[in-house]
């Protein structure tokens, strides 16, 4: 099976599993308003979500990133990831999986993106999200974090993804 | 330990309530706010109970005369006189200024914008301490305030000309002056914990200072000794940290709370989390932190190494303007500190930057 995102493709280890989630072919809910993060990885301890944005993406370089300052100027961009990740919560706990901690992960290939600005982009989502109440028993997000390709790879090594276009791939 | 501060007219505070974490407070806000105000009249009052509580013999006026210079030599305000600390223009009486401690006993005074008092002490409307018969304030529990200057490179006769002469610095500077230049404590009387932060302080700094007494501080690395002067500000600023825990004026447990304004400034970034770790380490020591920052490296350090198994609270406050009253928001959560005006900077920032990108 591919887990390909335009010009992102994931590499998983075998022994773990992985959903292409947010394929509408099969999560059947495209006539209501819900979104979904678009890939799932499934560990023995813990659930991630991960968001893929790629302004960087050959494919629309410009316009890529236009829209994505337009997105992160209006707040666009918080709004439509922390539903993201609600709605897929959601839909998570409809199907029974809610049952481990969920670390939510959203990479971003910017490279007008650093480090700080990675950090100021995880305390804004976090702050969005949000991930605990004083009055909640449970973590709605166990981890929240912005991060870049490079970060991503280092922390999960049996989940590498790479840029498809410079594989050779169009 | 302080458990919460009240104040009503007084500086730029109409009517004010912070609840206090026992180990580490963090208070934020955009300059105005009185962030260092709020740092000083904790230390003033903090040390005036002290003052007042140890003596049952003291009368009333001696009390009001020492509560009012605490108060007036941390400040500084206009011409000396307690009655300028009324915030300009409030309604609603007098100022009041209230400490609360862990078993609801309570120290505070109320004063009016009297300028003709003949002594400060005779500006205090009132002065109330519940503390004489039900807690006994211990001498040792004299509380630390280190200011955001750091005082070593020109402690050198300071000591004298502060005993003889009228100098502008205030009660803050004078006071942490004092602690660093006593002797230092036997080691017997420091804990495995203190020792480690000042061992820690130690590589960080590459040397240590030595106070040599008369406010002539050097710093030793190596084989070679140096004036303090040419060390870095932030290694002053550890330094001064050192030898706070050295001659026991921070004595965790034992000792009041310390007060740190702007720990950060001044301070090398990949510095600040050796700062940090130290002031976990004196909270769980059960030394109560009160600082003020700007620095979102700071804060973001203080929410990386938080460790909830072993113990660690910090809270957040962060002061802000409402229709042009200050006001308070306090958390224990770092993703709900809310406004964020550290954040809201950076955000702005970067916001700048993202503008000459496109």
């Amino acid at each position: 099976m591919d887990y390909i995102e335009k010009d992102l493709e994931l590499f998983p280890e075998s022994t773990l599993r992985v959903i292409k989630f947010d394929d509408p072919h099969t999560h059947g809910l495209t006539s209501f308003d819900m979104k979904a993060v678009d890939f799932i990885l499934e560990y023995p301890d813990k659930y991630v979500y991960l968001e893929l944005k790629d302004p960087d993406s050959p494919d629309s370089r410009a316009g890529g990133v236009r829209r994505f300052i337009a997105d992160y100027k209006t707040g666009a961009l918080k709004t439509k990831l922390s539903k993201k990740y609600r709605d897929t919560f959601i839909y998570r706990w409809a199907q029974n999986k809610a049952d481990k901690p969920i670390h939510y992960y959203v990479l971003i290939c910017w490279d007008f993106l650093d480090v700080p600005k990675y950090n100021l982009l995880t305390d804004s989502l976090k702050k969005h999200l949000p991930r605990r109440s004083e009055k909640w028993r449970r973590k709605f997000a166990e981890k929240c974090v912005v991060l870049s390709l490079t970060d991503w790879n280092k922390q999960f090594p049996d989940c590498i993804i790479r840029r498809r276009s410079l594989m050779g791939h169009h | 330990m302080i458990k919460s501060l009240y104040l009503k007219n007084f500086t730029v505070f109409d009517d004010l309530r912070i609840d206090l974490s026992n180990k580490i407070n963090i208070i934020m806000g955009v300059n105005g706010t009185g962030k260092t105000h709020i740092l000083k009249v904790l230390y003033a009052m903090c040390k005036a109970n002290g003052d007042v509580s140890a003596d049952n013999n003291m009368s009333e006026e001696e009390k009001r005369d020492i509560s009012s210079s605490m108060i007036t030599g941390v400040f500084k305000p206009l011409d000396g006189v307690l009655g300028n600390l009324k915030k300009t223009g409030s309604k609603g009486g007098n100022a009041i200024v209230e400490i609360e401690y862990p078993d609801n006993a309570k120290f505070g005074l109320s004063f009016n914008a009297n300028k003709q008092a003949s002594g400060n002490g005779d500006a205090i409307k009132d002065l109330f301490n519940h503390t004489y018969e039900s807690v006994y304030v211990p001498i040792d529990a004299h509380p630390v305030f280190i200011p955001a200057k750091e005082i070593i490179s020109f402690m050198a006769g300071l000591p004298a000309l502060v005993q003889k002469y009228e100098l502008s610095f205030d009660m803050t500077y004078t006071d942490l002056m004092s602690q660093l230049e006593i002797p230092a404590i036997q080691k017997s009387l420091r804990t495995i914990r203190t020792d480690a932060i000042m061992e820690e302080i130690e590589k960080i700094c590459v040397g240590r200072f030595e106070f040599k007494g008369g406010g002539n501080v050097t710093f030793k690395a190596d084989k070679a000794e140096y004036s303090a002067n040419v060390t870095a500000e932030g290694f002053r600023k550890l330094g001064t940290l050192y030898r706070l825990i050295e001659t026991g004026a921070l004595r965790p447990g034992v000792g009041g709370p310390l007060f740190w304004d702007e720990p950060d400034a001044n301070l090398n970034p990949l510095q600040v989390k050796g700062v940090v770790d130290a002031l976990y380490s004196l909270a769980q020591s059960e030394q109560q932190v009160v600082l003020a920052t700007h620095n979102y490296n700071l804060i973001k350090w203080f929410d990386l190494l938080f460790d909830k198994d072993r113990g660690d609270h910090v809270r957040y406050h962060v002061l802000y303007r409402d229709k042009g009253v200050i006001r308070v928001n306090s958390t224990d959560d770092f993703d709900s500190i809310d406004p964020n005006p550290i954040l809201d900077a950076f955000s702005e920032l970067y916001d700048e930057e993202l503008e000459r990108y496109v």
